[in-house]
């Protein structure tokens, strides 16, 4: 479904991320996890198409789609959410998700009743009136999944999506994740939350200063040596949040 | 969404009850008031037409553009020059000039986004579109350049667009226009995928490219229509002060009014910068009333309206309308709760979008 | 070169140091706040209405009317920073550039209601009227203006780059977190910048008023012209700054012999925003606007 190539990015010198390789296939969870400053949200927005690679290509169903403008990659149904909310917070939830139905429905009527569908899934429909600014944080990740996944994307690449969310909260997102992943979408997750990836990943792809040291199931990459020394001789995969984002969002960049 | 009434919610029966009563208002103003006084009621609805059509581009999508003072003179250029000069027709004249301030707009921000400018070269490099235009308008004979185009047609009646005692009829077009454009940008903002994107673009662009929407078309697109409205009331006012010159209507002035009355009223609000367009009307008539010397009349209006929109942004208000949408939900907050429960009605964060836009 | 165009690169240059002067101000603002301030030629016109109301008959009242009218913006940019600015710098969004934009008509139709006459100045306060030699002729207040600007510019860089309080300025410019980080105390920085920039506009506006009759009408266009000085000068140095004031200057002079009145001005507005287009990254990615 989705295919990155040697994807390479640097800013001013600073190699940010160098020949970084995987597929993300149909229907399967595919996480990038790594510690702060490994690259992985560079990696989302490149193949967003936020920023374009120096290096490297991305392919959709075969085709190249390197480079594209992300208004492009969300119409070739590349969907994607973000960390940090903080600008939105005057938006209103159901215009948000109904803004992104506009891919598949023609017209006011079918974007409307496609917003409303996705949001009574989610639970969210009596959030409806609320702005982004004044739902919990748990609810909001839900309104950036529902806003992923209204657009039926091909493939969706979740950005932290379970930062800052109680144990109890990270499991009734996994669920939600878990049941768009078997309609059959492409979901990329970086993920912090060791729970989660436990829980969603068939494929792990580990970062570390840009470069990718590790690629496979969960069990096969948590052994790896270089992995583990990665992450300071923390164990993977023991349920707890490893050294997380910082506490503080952070503005994104533009 | 689909299913809203006029009726639903506390706010809305206050709002539907306030809009029904401002409009039996103004219909009925004319036939209350003596000629001078309707004069007095077309101003105001000239400058809330103007402060409504900037707010398409500058309150909906952000864009603090001041380009607009443009628009407005080259709506009252065009039929100066084409109507009052060649013999057009001051209606298709009016067509002419609001095309041309839409494409002025659409190049515009075109160019400000294939150059990457931020918001504040947006306003300087607007402001510096205007005061090249205006030394045009002053320098070239056909424009007027220093003394100015008169109109010294003898024609009346709506096809002259031009009534020489009773600016009654002005009065009524001006209103048409206004309640025309009010509906038509309500509908635009709730029901097209044009217009609800432009909230997005305003408060995250990057967002707003991820769900589809394309950034820097959509902006050049609010920028033309925004900009081709807007020179609809320049040529309204030409027609009704029959003289145009490059200080009467193209001035960096009316630019900074245009911004300064949308935010005090509310920007990205619908009703917010009609309220502040004939409000700063009343301040003007007001000051008339108490003999201030002519010339300082709109000295001390401009004064009025640069404090009232210190006090507005210094005081972290959003504008009127926000503050009475507030007030509204803070006096009916005990019996409905918003649905989480947890936060208090929003007092301090009003929706951008807001008066029968719904969305919000 | 003929005498024409001699009297016209000096006279160039030494309205050019003036404009620098203004633009200093501006850019010191600029730069350690990040705050775009458009009131900032109104300032000046502090100065220049303050020395028009003080009349000074002598070189001695001129000078001592200059301090005043010092004193006087330094007062007022130290309100304006206090209560309209300050409060206000955290929030970002546009409110900072509507603020003073509007803070900006209130002093234009606070002078116009003030002084209703347009157009006014003061007799030359110097003893001598001006200096001619081979055909060129450039009046002493021209000649002052130019070389007390420079000399107020140097005055400023070394301030800025050898004084402890410009190195706080500097700190606060190049990294808001750093500075809080080693102590510094930021507000205070602040409005001793403001204070300094609106003291230098109002200085440059006192020795501007003998050589350009005073308007309110001059406040936007001094703005316009102390931005057009920053963007250009860019975000470098200061003596950028002063390199894009000169040029400011001989362009008007030069090009005033080629266009006429207000197309002149028209041709400065578009070479302006060509300005913006091209070198938006001078000034751009700082400011605090977005």
């Amino acid at each position: 479904m989705l295919r990155v190539e040697h994807l390479a990015k640097s800013f001013g010198g600073l190699h940010v991320l160098q020949d970084v390789d995987f597929d993300a296939a149909a229907g399967a969870v595919t996480a990038l996890i790594g510690p702060n400053g490994a690259g992985k949200s560079t990696l989302v927005n490149l193949i967003g198409g936020v920023l374009r690679p120096d290096a490297g290509r991305v392919l959709l169903d075969g085709t190249d789609v390197t480079g594209l403008p992300s208004a492009r990659m969300f119409d070739l149904g590349v969907a994607r959410t973000f960390q940090v909310s903080g600008n939105v917070a005057q938006l209103n939830v159901f215009e948000s998700v109904a803004v992104a139905a506009y891919r598949q429905a023609r017209g006011y009527r079918a974007a409307n009743a496609m917003a409303r569908r996705e949001l009574e899934r989610f639970d969210l429909w009596r959030y409806r009136d609320e702005r982004l600014g004044s739902v919990p944080s748990a609810t909001l990740r839900l309104v950036d999944f529902a806003r992923g996944m209204v657009s039926r994307p091909k493939v969706l690449l979740l950005d932290e999506l379970m930062a800052g969310l109680t144990p109890h909260e990270v499991d009734v997102v996994v669920e939600q994740v878990r049941a768009c992943r078997d309609e059959g979408v492409a979901i990329v997750m970086i993920e912090h939350v060791m729970q989660a990836v436990q829980a969603l990943a068939d494929h792990v792809v580990v970062l570390n200063q840009g470069r990718m040291i590790a690629s496979g199931p969960l069990s096969e990459v948590s052994r790896d040596p270089e992995v583990i020394s990665a992450y300071l001789g923390a164990p993977l995969g023991d349920g707890t949040p490893d050294a997380g984002p910082a506490p503080h969002p952070v503005a994104k960049g533009t | 969404m689909t299913t809203r009434g006029w009726f639903d919610t506390p706010l809305r029966r206050a709002n539907t009850i306030v809009v029904v009563l401002a409009l039996a208002v103004a219909v009925v103003f004319p036939l209350f008031a003596d000629a001078a006084l309707t004069g007095v009621g077309f101003v105001a609805l000239i400058y809330a037409i103007r402060n409504f059509t900037w707010n398409i581009a500058g309150g909906f999508v952000g864009l603090l553009s001041l380009a607009h003072a443009s628009a407005f003179g080259v709506g009252a250029f065009a039929v100066a020059v084409l109507a009052w000069g060649h013999g057009w027709n001051p209606w298709l004249a009016m067509l002419v000039g609001a095309l041309a301030a839409a494409v002025l707009g659409l190049v515009t921000s075109l160019v400000m986004s294939r150059f990457g400018v931020n918001a504040f070269f947006y306003a300087l490099g607007t402001m510096a579109i205007t005061l090249a235009l205006q030394g045009v308008a002053a320098s070239w004979d056909l424009l007027g350049a220093a003394t100015g185009l008169q109109n010294l047609g003898a024609e009346q009646g709506f096809a002259a667009l031009q009534w020489f005692l009773d600016p009654t009829p002005f009065y009524f077009i001006a209103l048409t226009f206004l309640v025309l454009v009010t509906v038509g940008t309500a509908l635009m903002m709730r029901r097209t995928r044009f217009g609800r994107s432009l909230p997005f673009i305003r408060e995250d662009p990057v967002m707003a490219a991820s769900m589809g929407v394309p950034v820097v078309r959509n902006q050049a697109l609010a920028m033309a229509i925004s900009m081709g409205l807007t020179a609809v009331p320049g040529t309204l006012m030409a027609q009704y002060v029959q003289f145009v010159s490059y200080d009467s209507v193209l001035t960096l002035e009316i630019g900074v009014a245009m911004l300064v009355g949308t935010i005090i009223g509310g920007a990205g609000t619908l009703a917010g910068p009609i309220v502040a367009g004939i409000g700063i009307a009343a301040v003007e008539e007001l000051l008339r009333g108490l003999e201030v010397s002519s010339a300082n009349v709109s000295s001390y209006t401009q004064i009025v309206y640069a404090v009232l929109v210190i006090a507005v942004l210094r005081f972290g208000a959003h504008g009127i309308v926000p503050m009475w949408e507030s007030a509204i939900q803070r006096l009916s907050a005990p019996r409905r709760r918003p649905p989480s429960g947890d936060d208090p009605p929003l007092v301090s964060n009003p929706p951008p979008v807001s008066l029968s836009t719904g969305g919000g | 070169m003929s005498s024409t165009l001699v009297q016209l690169v000096l006279t160039g240059l030494l309205q050019g140091l003036l404009y620098s002067l203004i633009g200093l101000g501006l850019y010191l603002v600029f730069s350690v706040m990040r705050v775009v301030n458009f009131a900032h030629g109104y300032l000046v016109l502090i100065g220049m209405y303050g020395v028009l109301v003080l009349d000074p008959q002598n070189l001695l009242d001129y000078a001592v009317a200059l301090v005043i009218v010092a004193v006087l913006a330094a007062g007022v940019g130290y309100a304006v920073e206090r209560f309209l600015i300050e409060p206000g710098l955290d929030k970002g969004g546009h409110s900072q550039l509507v603020i003073t934009l509007s803070l900006g008509i209130v002093f234009q139709y606070t002078f116009q209601v003030l002084f209703p006459d347009p157009f006014q100045t003061i007799a030359n306060p110097w003893p001598w009227d001006a200096v001619t030699s081979g055909g060129v002729t450039i009046s002493v207040p021209r000649i002052a203006a130019g070389v007390i600007s420079l000399v107020l510019g140097l005055a400023v860089s070394w301030l800025v780059y050898r004084t402890r309080a410009g190195k706080i300025m500097r700190a606060c410019s190049e990294s808001l977190s750093g500075a809080l980080h080693v102590g510094v105390h930021v507000p205070r920085t602040y409005r001793t910048t403001f204070v300094l920039g609106a003291a230098l506009a109002a200085v440059a506006g006192g020795l501007l008023l003998p050589i350009q009759p005073v308007s309110p009408l001059l406040g936007l266009e001094l703005t316009v012209k102390a931005f057009i000085v920053v963007v250009i000068g860019g975000s470098g140095a200061l003596w950028g700054t002063v390199v894009a004031g000169v040029l400011l200057g001989l362009a008007e002079a030069v090009g005033s012999l080629y266009a006429p009145g207000s197309l002149a001005t028209s041709l400065v507005y578009a070479l302006f925003f060509l300005v913006i287009l091209l070198r938006p990254q001078g000034i751009v990615s700082s400011v605090r606007t977005a």
